[in-house]
């Protein structure tokens, strides 16, 4: 696909859109709308303040038992919802991760999780959800019964079984594997995004030590970040919890930017993954010697 | 063609500031612009009504109305990338049927989806709306050689992954 070819599409896919559909008093009506919607809001939320007040001063009444609150399930989420569905389909050896992340996450992590061979997954239940509700994905060792095995044969072991469960809701079952469950494709938290400090405007990390997660100090050890890499001139250097590393010798690099997930494999030594290759190590460099007159 | 220097140029003192008149007259150039951004016709149109309603709130603030579409553009990326903060995108899912032209149309709408935001929008910017770096620039809030790095970082991804859904 070249450029004017991109031109080109643009075009009449833009030349299929039709007009908007309300006309320009019903615009007007719906500005209206959200005046008097503001209006009504504005009331309820006085309405829930005084209700609140009302609640908080009953609360202190000492006869009174102050009300339980439910704990969100991502709390000990694997431990609990999770690990009783995973028992439903045989035996659990261990937890053999948890990953708390977002329903945004979840399903990049669905799309690039079998590789850049494999059939991608468009669109599924979790579009539908809001990108910021919280999910944890749990991850099970042990042996699994199959439901249905492949017709003609002996269904290897399932050993790996993975399972959703989002905030406040029955968990899910993902799916059962024969393992060990490819820890190259776990859900990684997300990484350096434009407008946080210490990132730039393509989302890789500024050489800064004042920077958010994963680029600044106080990355967890064993947990992969997602994170982007400029690669135009192989893969050299990459800027991560808060130091410099170094790859030796560089790799190249598929494509200018590339998207992977960083972790923390030991205090000197750091790993970039990326579906498809092998994984890259960098290892730590030590802070630059002061010029004399620094 | 979106709103181009001719089509602009008096069109807000001719509207007089009537928002029926400025919508006839853009509306329909800013809801091609949502769609390229979003693929997503239903939204598309929800976005261009909002976006209508909040620049055309602000056009009696504007120091010169003949930005009121540059303006327009503006508003709108805002609620696009607004809107992608609170959710993933997802072009709308046509059907191909099976014809290879429509496969790699398809494929082309779902790998411009998945771009960055400012990274598709940008590239819109330029193959659609013909606008110049300086004036994409403005409307995102950054320097040219930003928008000319996005547009080359957006064209690489679209490559790969055009090529990658072309191999499946």
């Amino acid at each position: 696909m070249n450029e004017s070819e991109l031109r080109e599409r643009m075009h009449e896919w833009a030349a299929r859109v039709p007009p908007p559909g309300p006309d320009p008093a019903r615009i007007a009506g719906r500005g209206a709308r959200r005046a008097a919607r503001t209006i009504v809001a504005g009331i309820a939320a006085v309405a829930l303040i005084a209700a609140g007040v009302f609640a908080a001063a009953r609360t202190i009444q000492p006869d009174r038992p102050a009300r339980l609150v439910t704990p969100p399930t991502t709390t000990g989420a694997c431990d609990g919802p999770g690990l009783h569905l995973a028992q439903v389909y045989g035996t659990v050896n261990r937890i053999a991760g948890r990953y708390p992340t977002n329903v945004r996450n979840l399903i990049r992590w669905l799309y690039e999780r079998s590789g850049p061979d494999e059939p991608r997954p468009t669109y599924g239940q979790w579009h539908q959800r809001d990108g910021d509700d919280a999910i944890t994905v749990c991850v099970y060792e042990g042996l699994f019964d199959v439901p249905k095995g492949p017709p003609g044969g002996t269904p290897p072991p399932r050993t790996a079984l993975s399972i959703f469960v989002p905030d406040r809701e029955q968990p899910r079952l993902d799916s059962v594997g024969p393992g060990p469950f490819d820890w190259a494709y776990t859900p990684a938290p997300p990484g350096c995004h434009e407008g946080e400090p210490g990132c730039d405007e393509l989302g890789l990390c500024k050489w800064e030590t004042e920077a958010a997660l994963p680029c600044g100090n106080g990355v967890e050890q064993g947990r992969a970040y997602r994170y982007r890499l400029w690669g135009h001139c192989g893969i050299r250097q990459a800027w991560f919890d808060g130091r410099l590393w170094q790859t030796d010798p560089p790799v190249d690099a598929p494509s200018d930017m590339v998207e992977g997930t960083m972790t923390l494999i030991a205090a000197d030594e750091a790993r970039f993954q990326v579906p498809g290759l092998d994984p890259i190590t960098f290892r730590a460099q030590p802070p630059p010697t002061p010029a004399l007159c620094d | 063609m979106v709103m181009t220097r001719a089509s602009e140029e008096g069109l807000v003192r001719a509207a007089g500031g009537r928002l029926e008149t400025l919508y006839e007259l853009h509306g329909h150039d800013l809801k091609r612009l949502a769609y390229l951004m979003t693929g997503n016709m239903a939204l598309a149109e929800d976005l261009t009504q909002d976006a209508f309603i909040r620049a055309a709130g602000r056009l009696g603030h504007l120091r010169d109305p003949d930005r009121f579409p540059a303006y327009l553009r503006k508003t709108l990326v805002n609620m696009v990338r607004d809107h992608f903060r609170r959710k993933t995108p997802t072009p709308a899912q046509h059907g191909s049927g099976g014809s290879r032209d429509l496969d790699a149309e398809h494929d082309l709408r779902i790998a411009l989806a998945a771009l960055p935001y400012r990274q598709r929008a940008a590239i819109v910017f330029r193959y659609y709306a013909d606008l110049p770096d300086e004036e994409t620039a403005d409307i995102l809030g950054c320097r040219r050689a930003t928008v000319r790095s996005l547009i080359a970082r957006g064209l690489s991804e679209l490559k790969i992954r055009m090529e990658v859904s072309g191999n499946e």
